[in-house]
């Protein structure tokens, strides 16, 4: 009895303190890790605009990322150096900032790309689904 | 309405107001300034771009429109979140600007702005802030209440049935200003923040009542007591360390003033593949 009393006692503060299920932080920090791979793949396959970095990832199945994270991480690697950014004059409003990769940028992405590559081959030769697949 | 008309008055305002809370948001994270223009100027640019394509697809130029765009985008909060947190004494840390005193809402610059006589509410459903800021009601409460335990604690133990009524009346106002806070906080679309130190403000009586009851019920013994007093100055030690932290970031907001930092324009360098891959990328992932 104590301890189911002290276990619910621990599971209404952990809801109250925000509780979150474990899948979706699980995938939210995954996604924040290759956020950062995927922005500047994004950006080396052509000059592009902020609002259209997060059209295009926004949809890709799996990422959903929205402008409040997209902005940052851009306004971040431009200040890191790893993006570099021009004005452009729009039809109407302020002028829109196109960015495109730095040699350092490129760097960058060389090495998360290698290291994505790595992951994604270790970790798939974990998984059962791969052995299936390559029984069959 | 052609589009590269410039935008009416209170179109403008809605659209700077926004800003301006987002560009809040990020200070108080402690976000670096040109990361912060950076990311105000992205916004403002998304904005201008959604009205266009609104316009383009026929729609026509107003203040619902406006806000209606605003409300499909991301709060300010999230902004705030999804910046790793920055101390704002560090050294690697561009000193924080001083915030230029915004004026108060009125009918026309207000995102949510209504016909004049839906204004007539009561007080707390309508603040009167333009840039998000704690409530100061939630600080009143927190405050009251938890004075008010100390003080009925006292009473109690110096058998004094004036401080106990007195100290008990303000635990009671403090939970009642807590939940107006609370209120306030959720129907105030961001403009009001201190949600946690109104909900601390709201729990606080029947967490501690909960607790001293545990501990007496777990241990039979006047140690419940002992950690229910343990609980209370928890609180008010937090409480402290909000309103000192508050504190600290306005003055921090005020008294530091950074250089500008000028963007360097750089020469356009176009991909120079067909394929979408810049060679030696990719490739040799």
């Amino acid at each position: 009895m104590r301890n189911i009393v002290a276990g619910l006692y621990f599971w209404s503060w952990d809801q109250l303190m925000g509780g979150t299920s474990v899948d979706t932080t699980w995938l939210s920090q995954m996604r924040k890790g290759i956020l950062e791979l995927c922005v500047l793949a994004v950006v080396t396959r052509e000059e592009t605009y902020g609002y259209a970095i997060v059209e295009k990832l926004g949809q890709i199945p799996g990422m959903e990322v929205t402008e409040s994270t997209i902005y940052p991480l851009l306004a971040r690697l431009c200040s890191e150096g790893l993006l570099k950014h021009r004005m452009a004059k729009s039809p109407n409003g302020p002028s829109r900032r196109y960015y495109s990769l730095s040699v350092p940028g490129h760097k960058r992405l060389n090495e998360l790309a290698s290291a994505w590559g790595t992951i994604v081959d270790s970790v798939s030769s974990l998984l059962p689904i791969r052995e299936s697949s390559v029984a069959t | 309405m052609e589009i590269n008309e410039p935008y009416p008055p209170e179109i403008t305002q809605a659209i700077n107001t926004f800003v301006d809370r987002i560009e809040k948001a990020l200070l108080q994270s402690g976000t670096p300034r040109a990361e912060r223009t950076s990311v105000c100027a992205e916004v403002e640019a998304q904005i201008h771009t959604m009205i266009e394509r609104r316009l383009e697809a026929g729609a026509e130029l107003n203040l619902e429109l406006v806000s209606g765009i605003i409300e499909t985008m991301d709060q300010p909060e999230a902004y705030a979140k999804s910046v790793d947190p920055v101390p704002l004494t560090s050294s690697t840390t561009p000193p924080v600007p001083p915030v230029p005193p915004v004026p108060p809402a009125t009918g026309s610059n207000r995102i949510n702005s209504r016909p004049r006589m839906a204004q007539f509410r009561k007080f707390w459903d309508r603040p009167t802030r333009t840039v998000p800021g704690l409530d100061w009601v939630a600080i009143v409460g927190l405050s009251s209440t938890c004075l008010g335990l100390l003080f009925a604690l006292g009473g109690i133990l110096e058998r004094s049935e004036f401080a106990t009524v007195v100290g008990m009346l303000a635990v009671f106002a403090g939970v009642i200003a807590s939940g107006i806070s609370f209120w306030r906080i959720t129907h105030s679309k961001g403009l009001l923040t201190g949600q946690r130190i109104a909900s601390v403000g709201v729990l606080i009586l029947p967490i501690v009542f909960a607790n001293t009851i545990l501990c007496v019920v777990l241990f039979g013994t006047p140690l419940g007591f002992f950690l229910g007093a343990v609980v209370l100055i928890g609180a008010l030690v937090y409480a402290n360390y909000r309103i000192a932290r508050y504190a600290l970031n306005w003055l921090a907001a005020y008294s530091a003033v950074a250089p500008e930092t000028a963007t360097v324009e750089e020469p356009i360098r176009q991909p120079d593949a067909d394929s979408g891959q810049l060679p030696g990328v990719i490739a040799s992932a």
